[in-house]
């Protein structure tokens, strides 16, 4: 049921990437797609009647939620984020050179 | 012996880092020391897996399942060759054609750290430690594009950067996939799993996410619109690391790994990545005809070479498989002989529209010998290396009774030929202008690297000897043939 | 900015977010997460100031020579204890500290002092490229 969350997520930052015209709308499109795997990762890794793999002393008849599946999260946010300070950069880069923000105008290579 | 060919360009790079801009020449000293050390660990592991079959490198001391493996077999040993050899090849070139530029300590940082995250994927032993090393490459690569200021720059790797980062994020989307279902991550783990036996749809929406997400980064046809910007915008030593080494590591050496050792693929997929390789070869070569710039119609042909080396793998023959991995080896060779020849005359003359060039053989005589050697080469007239290894790969296609796939294949080498021709009468004969009367050969730095690979491109036929073609193709050929048990096979191996 | 009070707030809770930062990095080891967030909290607390009062104002500590310095300082660290790791231990990244009583702070070996490493490193970068993009405040 909550797999449908993951599946808005990624249309929406999809649509976002495809069909919007301002570049800071397109970056935030991949940062959404980004999310919208993460939690997919992290719905992965679920289990029933379980609870948050933290120890914490001795613990008796203790069952995690798998957290090899937070670990991979946690290294993908890591990455995305790299990525969306780049495309900022390119964008701040862009809008100095061109003027605007539109990619209608920003189309010097053609063919 | 493994970490070490991703520490010491890390090293390098964070004390270029560090002091580059204090010290005059140290950025690149460090650089060149760096790559050929790593060009001599190459040599080095290429011999060891010769002998001994495999080297395997438990990071931590913790053996498996528990902790990260790093391995290094015959294919992974063919494409650390290939790579640490370009990539000294390359630094040596940019030590003379980044001299007037004002940020040689950055691009020297993010090159090293390009290579040690191509390093990463090859030699990692699991899925997520490949795709934080291949994110790793792929923003160093995203920086790359952008050097040289000029505003078209940011917009090619803008392009570049977002369609990357959309196909990263569908690869991730395979490996949450895969690991849902084999709870394990290490490819030994994941060969020996039922990943195939279950619902039909859920192998084919993974197979079908690879194939998508590692085909923007191979360049195959429906997902290309990155590449011409990309490659004609960055410097020309990036742009032979790109079409050298970036698309053949990150794309072509994961989808081997993915379909032929790890996942495992079904004919129908196989059909369709070579029948993606032909209308690669056939689009790359028709859109380069209309172009008049020398670096974008070089970025194009690129395109229409990768798709002869997808045909290769897509056949699934083992003549097929050895015809894709040759021409692997001798694409990266006379590509990147074309983009330095491109950069040369770009230096020399500072300009890059055809229309604008003519008569440069008599004023630069290495670049245009060398250029003709790479020309030839290319359009597969023997016995340069070329001509072997589309050989091959036409072979294997009347072989597997695919003769439409052949015959497009010696379309696309005609329409090469052509394209070609036409670069070598535009730039290097025809008449001189005057503009360029004045202009010399370049540099000692320059011209040795452009006359190692077209030597290179004379002489490498001689790979397919028997004696030498056991001991460098053979191991790549025989890890592909293993297939899924490849992994239970070398896992009984000592260290 | 041009309010007292998001001038006054931000002078007051630079050492507060400095503070919890510190408690998340040495708590890595045990937290899941790896002490990641505090250093992104540590980054927070620097760039909270270079914000509200202005790239000047603070130019004289937070500028990018010490930026740039720490980013070094902490990946040079991060290599460090890994390569010592090689000489030390059996292997690259092995552990060479002794493992003291569990869930404790002084407990995980190697693994905390990397941890510190990595969060120092993250930090000291992420302000750097803040300082880079931004050169008009």
């Amino acid at each position: 049921m909550e797999y449908i969350l993951c599946v808005v997520l990624f249309c929406v930052g999809f649509y976002a990437v495809m069909a919007k015209k301002n570049l800071i709308k397109i970056v935030i499109g991949v940062a959404v797609m980004g999310y919208a795997i993460n939690l997919f990762l992290l719905l992965a890794g679920f289990r029933m009647n379980s609870e948050a793999p933290i120890i914490t002393g001795d613990m008796y008849g203790f069952r995690p939620v798998d957290p090899l599946a937070q670990a991979m999260v946690l290294a993908a946010v890591v990455t995305g984020l790299a990525v969306t300070l780049l495309l900022t950069a390119l964008s701040i880069k862009l809008y100095e050179k061109y003027g605007t923000f539109d990619i209608n105008e920003i189309k010097k290579l053609k063919g | 012996m493994l970490p070490l060919f991703i520490v010491i360009p890390i090293i390098a790079s964070l004390a270029i880092a560090a002091t580059g801009k204090t010290f005059k020449r140290l950025s690149e000293t460090l650089s060149l020391a760096s790559a050929l050390s790593l060009c001599l660990l190459s040599l080095q592991a290429l011999k060891t897996v010769i002998t001994r079959d495999v080297i395997i490198y438990n990071v931590g001391g913790w053996a498996q399942p528990l902790g990260i493996t790093m391995f290094c077999d015959g294919l992974s040993v063919f494409f650390l060759v290939l790579v640490n050899c370009l990539a000294l090849l390359l630094l040596m070139y940019s030590v003379s054609y980044m001299e007037s530029s004002r940020y040689k300590a950055r691009y020297y940082f993010f090159f090293l750290m390009l290579v040690a995250g191509l390093n990463g994927v090859i030699l990692s032993g699991d899925l997520f430690n490949a795709f934080v090393f291949m994110e790793l490459s792929l923003i160093a690569s995203y920086v790359l594009a952008s050097f040289g200021l000029d505003s078209e720059n940011f917009e090619a790797s803008f392009k570049y950067a977002v369609m990357g980062s959309v196909s990263s994020i569908l690869i991730l989307f395979a490996i949450a996939l895969i690991y849902s279902k084999t709870s394990s991550l290490s490819y030994a783990a994941i060969a020996e799993s039922q990943l195939r036996y279950g619902a039909p749809g859920f192998f084919t929406l993974l197979i079908v996410l690879i194939t998508v997400g590692f085909g923007v980064k191979v360049t195959l046809v429906p997902f290309h619109a990155w590449v011409p910007d990309a490659y004609s915008s960055a410097p020309s030593p990036v742009s032979a690391l790109y079409s050298g080494a970036v698309s053949k590591v990150l794309g072509i050496y994961m989808v081997l790994r993915l379909f032929f050792n790890v996942i495992g693929t079904t004919p129908a997929i196989l059909n369709l990545t070579a029948s993606l390789g032909v209308l690669s070869i056939i689009v790359g070569v028709t859109l380069a005809l209309y172009q008049w710039d020398f670096k974008r119609l070089l970025s194009y042909h690129s395109i229409s070479q990768i798709g002869y080396i997808m045909l290769g793998i897509g056949l699934g023959t083992p003549l097929g498989l050895l015809g894709a991995l040759f021409h692997l080896l001798n694409h990266t060779v006379f590509k990147s002989l074309l983009f330095l020849n491109a950069g040369s005359v770009e230096r020399a003359t500072g300009k890059r529209n055809l229309h604008d060039l003519g008569g440069l053989a008599k004023k630069l005589p290495v670049t245009g010998s060398t250029s003709m050697v790479a020309s030839l080469s290319i359009s597969g007239v023997p016995p340069f290396n070329g001509f072997w290894s589309k050989f091959l790969i036409i072979l294997a296609c009347i072989n597997a009774h695919s003769y439409w796939f052949a015959l497009f294949a010696a379309l696309g080498s005609i329409l090469t030929l052509a394209s070609f021709l036409k670069i070598q009468r535009y730039v290097f004969h025809g008449y001189l202008r005057d503009a360029f009367a004045g202009i010399k050969e370049s540099p000692l730095f320059m011209t040795i690297p452009m006359i190692i690979l077209a030597l290179l491109c004379i002489f490498m036929g001689i790979l397919l000897l028997p004696g030498l073609d056991s001991n460098f193709l053979g191991l790549a050929l025989n890890v592909l043939q293993h297939g899924r048990e490849h992994f239970s096979l070398i896992a009984g191996l000592p260290k | 900015m041009n309010s007292k009070t998001a001038k006054i707030i931000a002078r007051t809770f630079f050492s507060f977010s400095l503070l919890f930062g510190f408690y998340l990095m040495a708590h890595g080891h045990i937290s899941h997460g790896a002490g990641f967030a505090g250093g992104v909290l540590i980054t927070l607390a620097f760039l909270q100031v270079v914000i509200v009062l202005g790239k000047d104002a603070v130019s004289g500590i937070i500028n990018r020579h010490n930026a740039k310095l720490v980013a070094v300082l902490g990946t040079g660290a991060l290599l460090l204890i890994a390569a010592l790791g090689y000489f030390y231990g059996n292997s690259f990244l092995s552990n060479y500290i002794s493992t003291g009583t569990p869930f404790t702070i002084f407990s995980g070996g190697t693994a905390a002092l990397f941890n510190i490493a990595l969060c120092t490193g993250t930090a000291g970068c992420l302000v750097l490229i803040y300082l880079s993009i931004f050169k008009k405040g």
